[in-house]
């Protein structure tokens, strides 16, 4: 009997894993053109400040090589049929028109097309043919065909040009299998700060998202790791906490729960990079509950971080400095910082698309778009039998949480495919 | 009675949700921070959120209750959804009844009595609206004397005179000692 893994984040990685160690194949499904995640934005995790790449890439290439895992990226469940044990799923498989492993970026070089790199969080561009980041896998090129040349009007075959490999001929192919259960691992998308105008995130490029950050400090970010805003280095820094989390006004009043560990975590590794800078953070409570969190929060206020009490009231520009306004709640008065770049450390949201994948396999989602487990002593698993939750699309969480919800779904599933087997 | 209960008798006409919203303040300060009144003034929202949810009558006597411009800023950007602006014009109806009220409010309570109007017409406005092509002189107690009969009937049987201190003979507001 063969499982189903949608998603290629860590959940999902570590659930195909466990579920193939187990001596089942499993099939992953991704749908973006790499594994990996959104973890593989992330350059350090918390509380111990590991290279996340260091971890990740290991990790997906044990996925890759493995024999027992057939991974299926830039495809989509279109449906599923049937019960536990014995589900009918389909598949559309999207092709990448570029042979795994082409990777000598010469059709890069003659694509004339720019557009915004969604894994740089759009602070860099990258061409319609690309490779999706540093340790993408599979690796070498793919071409995006929203953005193509050659899809839009046929104008364009200059990649084709310098590479023979390019097949502009590939079609998407819908294929379906056979499997016993399914993880669901389809992660989150960051809330758009948009939605909170009064913090000016589309007026001022000073004015960024904590995974922006995330970027700018990677070496193998935009900006090859230097901390640059507006041409130079900031000399005064904000992070504003509980953007789009705690918050009715936007739909979510749920805590996101990773944002005040991954502020701190920005926050030590920015005062790394600057030693010099002012760096505060505001904040409604602090919520460092994981490992060994409390003590890195304490190390990181040690390293001259201002955590000041009192959410972010409002962002503008004074025409030399951006200016975040708050009040120290402890004090009861307000306050103006003027900051060179101020951070917002934006909460998790549903996956876009998540609603038609519930309504694909037909599991639940709650009011704000998780999927819902059966119950609080179930929390792996959906009320549709064979169908298993497993990282934030069930709710937000960190990174280990995450890999420890795809390890609890992958031995809910090899329980229930071996039940079925005998 | 406690404060909550006053303001939900004085404030029954915000309704219940307003009252019930109080309880849900987490005190993040986005209230404050964001407040134009207090970037000028010690009015200071989330302080005064605070003293209401623990009972604090001395937040009655506090003039700087009178310091809210009901711009609602506070009320649109409130993560809980608390209904600030209306919890402190509710609050003021409680202030007012035990005889705490601005001088301010007290004048514009003055000219409502005195005129039918907050605000009444003046030379500018009157030039104004002819500019817009409207009649000079609005339909309101303005033209209609018998209105202004009527809201003054009103004020009388609400005692509303009586809470703002209005002087039926002089027709402008009693002496009375700011509290």
């Amino acid at each position: 009997m063969k499982g189903l893994v949608i998603g290629g984040g860590v959940a999902g990685l570590r659930a195909a894993l466990d579920i193939a160690n187990a001596g089942f194949d499993i099939y992953l499904v991704e749908r973006d053109y790499s594994i990996g995640g959104r973890s593989a934005q992330i350059t350090k995790s918390y509380p111990d400040l590991t290279n996340i790449k260091d971890v990740l890439k290991p990790l997906m290439e044990e996925v890759y090589n493995h024999e027992r895992i057939t991974l299926l990226t830039n495809s989509e469940v279109l449906g599923l049929e049937g019960e536990a044990g014995n589900f009918k799923v389909k598949i559309e498989k999207k092709p990448r028109y570029v042979p795994d492993g082409e990777s000598c970026e010469k059709c890069i070089e003659v694509c004339p097309v720019e557009i915004p790199n969604e894994f740089n969080e759009r602070l860099d561009k990258r061409k319609a043919i690309f490779v999706p980041f540093s340790y993408a896998i599979p690796d070498g090129c793919v071409i995006d065909e929203t953005n193509c040349l050659h899809f839009k009007d046929g104008s364009c075959s200059r990649c084709k040009e310098v590479c023979d490999g390019i097949n502009f001929d590939q079609k998407a192919e819908t294929i379906e299998i056979d499997v016993g259960s399914v993880v669901v691992a389809t992660g989150f998308d960051p809330f758009d700060p948009n939605l909170r105008p009064e913090l000016a995130y589309d007026k001022y490029d000073g004015v960024i998202t904590s995974l922006e950050l995330e970027r700018i400090l990677d070496e193998d970010g935009p900006t090859g790791g230097k901390i640059i805003i507006n041409g130079k280095e900031p000399k005064s820094v904000v992070f504003a906490h509980c953007i789009g989390s705690r918050d009715k006004k936007v739909e979510n009043p749920y805590c996101s729960r990773i944002c005040c560990m991954y502020t701190a975590k920005e926050a030590y590794m920015l005062r790394e990079k600057l030693p010099n800078a002012e760096i505060s953070a505001c904040y409604i409570d602090m919520r460092a509950f994981g490992k060994g969190c409390e003590e890195f929060y304490e190390e990181v206020q040690k390293k001259q971080v201002l955590y000041r009490r009192g959410v972010a009231a409002e962002v503008y520009s004074n025409g030399v400095n951006l200016v975040l306004r708050a009040e120290d709640t402890l004090l009861s008065e307000p306050y103006e910082s003027a900051a060179d770049m101020i951070v917002l450390a934006v909460g998790v949201e549903p996956k876009e698309g998540s609603s038609e994948l519930a309504e694909n396999l037909g599991i639940k989602m709650d009011e704000y778009g998780f999927f819902v487990e059966k119950n609080m002593y179930d929390p792996v698993e959906t009320e549709k039998e064979g169908i298993f939750l497993a990282g934030c699309c069930q709710g937000p969480k960190d990174i280990t949480d995450s890999i420890l919800q795809g390890g609890a779904a992958a031995a809910k599933a090899i329980g229930l495919m071996g039940r079925h087997s005998n | 009675m406690s404060l909550i209960e006053d303001i939900e008798e004085s404030g029954w006409v915000f309704g219940k949700d307003t009252i019930d919203s109080i309880y849900a303040c987490m005190q993040c300060g986005k209230c404050t921070g964001s407040c134009p009144s207090g970037r000028i003034t010690g009015y200071r929202t989330r302080r005064l959120m605070n003293k209401v949810q623990s009972g604090d009558r001395s937040i009655l006597e506090d003039p700087d209750i009178w310091l809210c411009t009901t711009c609602y800023t506070c009320y649109e950007r409130c993560p809980r959804e608390v209904k600030t602006t209306d919890v402190i014009r509710a609050l003021r109806n409680v202030a007012a009844k035990e005889g705490y009220m601005s001088k301010a409010h007290r004048a514009t309570a003055m000219y409502v009595i005195k005129t039918g109007h907050a605000v009444p017409i003046n030379d500018a406005t009157k030039k104004l609206r002819k500019k817009l092509g409207l009649s000079e002189i609005p339909p309101t107690t303005h033209k209609y004397p018998e209105a202004l009969k009527a809201i003054q009937n009103i004020s009388k049987k609400m005692k509303f005179d009586k809470l703002v201190g209005f002087d039926w003979n002089t027709m402008n507001l009693e002496e009375r000692e700011e509290k």
